[in-house]
């Protein structure tokens, strides 16, 4: 497969379905994911993209997926990317092959589902207890991404043994209500769950390991890396082309030093940030020894430069930064919950640092 | 009768009962459950609290007690304005946010350049009134480059005749007269020469406001047309051609004295941030590092803003470069800050907040308020502009 035509057919599909009026519009109208262009998404097979073939996929790795992520990135596209292909992900990896078969199809039908963060991020906020061949859960899972939009949930529980299990929830089936709680970010939301003896088949649960739960943090830290390199590829093209045309003084304002450097520090972090991530998607995708250190730190950096790019953009824009109707705001929300997400900052740069600090290095 | 005796104001000399007073006193008067009012009722309910509570204020002598005597305000001393505003932030009380132009811009312009006629109508009708005023300076195409504006006023007999557009004005919606800055004589050598300051009813036929929508889920900001409107001659400010001059003590004001209540309540979010975060975020060992890097920061900013109205004391035209400094120093302060708690908050930082509108600029909504901290680093002269200003004209360097 030709990566390389597959971002350009990515990119092209999310300039000309997904332009910035959309998101624009979305991001003060609307409330998690665009569900007309998660439509053309699925039509255009995105969500195949990791599907093994014998499930009818393309079966691609992390770098392609990374490719998917960046345009996303890009266009600030309102899409639960990072949910299904994570959840994906799962399914492939600890799955039975008749779950398999139950769910990958779901989801390559464009079923959203709402993942919660793997082992290691958090413990599981579900126990799971048995009766005869059913299962039933309890407790509370906070800070779903994408949870009020989505068909199906993929929790984590666990067991009186300490055993941890992937749940596979579907929430019209299971008669569940889901809150959205809305973010500053209008493209993506979070729910809270709570579930009381909840009691479902035992075919919806598998067991997970720590190194498939580890694995799913790598991917989820590389999404949301590439994710803030696409953004900050396209808010530094906006704020650039802004700073060429925007006239003060009778010149344009790109021709003031003060803000000709600020833009070519930002060029120079980005650039950092692109190799750095395309250097985790390589480490991840050829299971390298240093996979997770590398993973971690992109994430870590690329959402810090991407912040620092947002505070700066929207100030170098001036008083049309501060406008809903302008996109500005739509890349700077995004990069602060990319920070948060899967992991926080702490979280990453500690497990980035881990082998330097334990001088496995 | 009673509560005569010990109305705050009549006691400003002696500190304590001041304080005892406004304690007693802010409870009861600061509209009941307004944040909650407001993030339910939306602009209309913001504008009920901002009436409201400027009514209380105005009442007991204290919307305009922080005028300097010379502009007809109590005179209250520095300690005294401190306590004030500490206290106002300690109750949780509103910023009078729809008076801003109205408490200080106006007034600081018309004590300046004012006919006594202009100031006795004006000043009166803010202090007693609650008259709301906007700022009309920038344009779409004039913002730092303000002096390159082009709304156009014509003079007719006893009239100027306005054509126009201006931009970014704070409650321009809501505001019964404008302070605008427009253009009397194109032909002027110097672009700053041929502009002139108007006082201008925005009721006048012509005029059409329109509100802009923000990144906060707020429309605070407008853009305002002219078209062909009138303006009575006796509503210049100053001489024709005095516009740029003048305007410049109107920034001077915003630079400084405007900045002192919200330091002020950084000052006092600082604490109860402290407060809050003990038991969470400010374990964290980073957090609590970065957090306690700001204490002297507080501290210098509010040493400098004291610097600032001791200067005032002694030249009510004064505190130029010093108001450059306050506003360079807290901009920047202020938007690190709100970026810290806001990253400091993890995942309930990025939780949408419906706007509080005027809780001020440390509201508790960090996000809210980080994208308000941009009021501070572009409007009124950008970090940018400033650090133009202080090189150039402080420092003596070259012009770039
Ligand atoms: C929240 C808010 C409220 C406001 N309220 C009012 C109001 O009530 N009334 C009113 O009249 N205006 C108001 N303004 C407008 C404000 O004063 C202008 O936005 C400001 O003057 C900047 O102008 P601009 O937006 O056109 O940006 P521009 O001047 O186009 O600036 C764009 C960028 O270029 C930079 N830049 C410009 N010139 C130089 C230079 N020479 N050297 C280096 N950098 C430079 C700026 O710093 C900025 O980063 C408000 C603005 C905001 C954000």
């Amino acid at each position: 497969m030709d990566l390389g035509a597959l971002q350009d057919s990515i990119r092209d599909m999310l300039t000309t379905e997904c332009p910035r009026e959309r998101v624009v519009r979305h991001a003060q109208h609307g409330n998690g994911i665009d569900r007309d262009l998660w439509s053309k998404a699925i039509a255009l097979g995105w969500t195949m993209i990791s599907i093994p073939e014998e499930n009818g996929g393309l079966g691609l790795g992390t770098d392609a997926l990374a490719l998917l992520y960046e345009e996303a990135g890009r266009a600030a596209a309102p899409l639960p990317l990072l949910s299904c292909l994570l959840a994906v992900q799962s399914i492939v990896a600890s799955a039975s092959p008749a779950q398999r078969d139950s769910w990958l199809p779901r989801i390559a039908e464009g079923a959203i589902v709402a993942m919660d963060a793997p082992i290691g991020i958090t413990s599981p906020g579900l126990s799971l207890s048995r009766t005869g061949g059913d299962i039933v859960l309890t407790g509370t899972v906070r800070d779903l991404l994408d949870g009020a939009d989505a068909q199906l949930l993929l929790l984590t529980a666990a067991d009186a043994e300490g055993r941890a299990y992937r749940i596979m929830l579907d929430v019209a089936a299971d008669d569940l209500t889901i809150h959205r709680e809305t973010l500053w970010d209008r493209g993506r939301s979070l729910s809270n769950i709570t579930l009381d003896g909840l009691k479902l088949s035992a075919d919806r649960a598998w067991l997970t390991t720590s190194e498939a739960e580890e694995a799913l943090v790598d991917h989820a830290a590389i999404a949301l890396a590439a994710d803030s390199v696409g953004g900050q590829d396209a808010l530094l093209d906006l704020t650039i082309e802004y700073l060429k045309t925007r006239q003060q003084f009778g010149r344009p304002i790109g021709s003031f030093q003060a803000l000709k450097h600020r833009v070519a520090d930002h060029r120079t972090r980005l650039e950092g940030a692109r190799w750095l991530t395309r250097s985790a998607v390589a480490a991840v995708t050829a299971g390298l020894a240093h996979h997770a250190t590398e993973a971690s730190a992109a994430k870590a950096q690329a959402a810090a430069d991407y912040i620092d790019l947002g505070r700066d953009a929207i100030q170098l824009h001036g008083g049309i930064g501060f406008t809903a109707e302008y996109p500005c705001h739509v890349f700077v929300k995004r990069a602060f919950l990319n920070e948060q997400l899967f992991g926080s900052r702490t979280f990453h740069l500690n497990r980035a640092a881990a082998p330097a600090l334990c001088g496995a290095v | 009768m009673t509560s005569l005796i010990n109305t705050p104001v009549s006691v400003a000399d002696d500190l304590d009962a001041f304080r005892d007073a406004l304690r007693h006193w802010l409870p009861g008067a600061i509209p009941a459950n307004w944040r909650d009012r407001i993030r339910k009722g939306g602009e209309p309910a913001y504008l009920d609290v901002q009436r409201e509570w400027y009514k209380a204020l105005a009442d007991a002598g204290l919307a305009t007690a922080h005028w300097p005597s010379a502009w007809g305000g109590a005179d209250l001393s520095l300690d005294a304005q401190i306590i004030f505003y500490s206290e106002l932030a300690r109750a949780g009380a509103p910023m009078a946010l729809l008076y801003t132009v109205s408490l200080y811009h106006m007034p600081a312009t018309m004590f300046a350049y004012g006919t006594p006629e202009q100031r006795d109508r004006y000043l009166e009708g803010v202090r007693n009134g609650g008259v709301v005023w906007c700022q009309g300076f920038s344009e779409p195409g004039a913002g730092s480059d303000l002096a390159s504006l082009k709304t156009r006023a014509e003079r007719r007999g006893d009239t100027y005749v306005v054509n126009g557009q201006k931009i970014w004005s704070s409650s321009g919606q809501h505001a019964e007269f404008c302070l605008l800055l427009a253009r009397t004589d194109p032909t002027a050598k110097r672009k700053q020469e041929g502009i002139s300051y108007f006082i201008c009813d925005l009721r006048s036929p012509g005029v059409t406001v329109r509100p802009i929508a923000q990144p906060t889920a707020e429309s605070e900001f407008n853009e305002i047309f002219f078209d062909d409107v009138e303006i009575p001659a006796e509503n210049l400010i100053g001489e024709e051609g005095q516009g740029w001059q003048i305007a410049q003590t109107t920034l001077t004001t915003e630079r400084g004295l405007l900045i002192f209540e919200c330091v002020e309540r950084l000052a006092q979010a600082y604490r109860k941030d402290a407060d809050d975060g003990r038991d969470t975020w400010l374990r964290d060992p980073v957090a609590r590092h970065q957090f306690v890097t700001f204490y002297p920061r507080i501290r210098a900013i509010q040493a400098l803003v004291a610097q600032l109205l001791a200067e005032l004391r002694e030249d009510p035209h004064g505190g130029n470069v010093t108001a450059t400094y306050v506003k360079l120093y807290w901009g920047p302060l202020l938007q690190d800050y709100v970026q810290f708690t806001t990253r400091a908050q993890g995942l309930e930082g990025q939780r949408f907040t419906e706007p509080q509108r005027c809780a001020g600029h440390n509201s508790g909504d960090a996000f809210s308020d980080f994208l308000w901290s941009y009021g501070w680093t572009i409007a009124g002269g950008s970090n940018e502009v400033m650090r133009n200003l202080v090189s150039e004209r402080f420092l003596g360097l070259p012009k770039g």
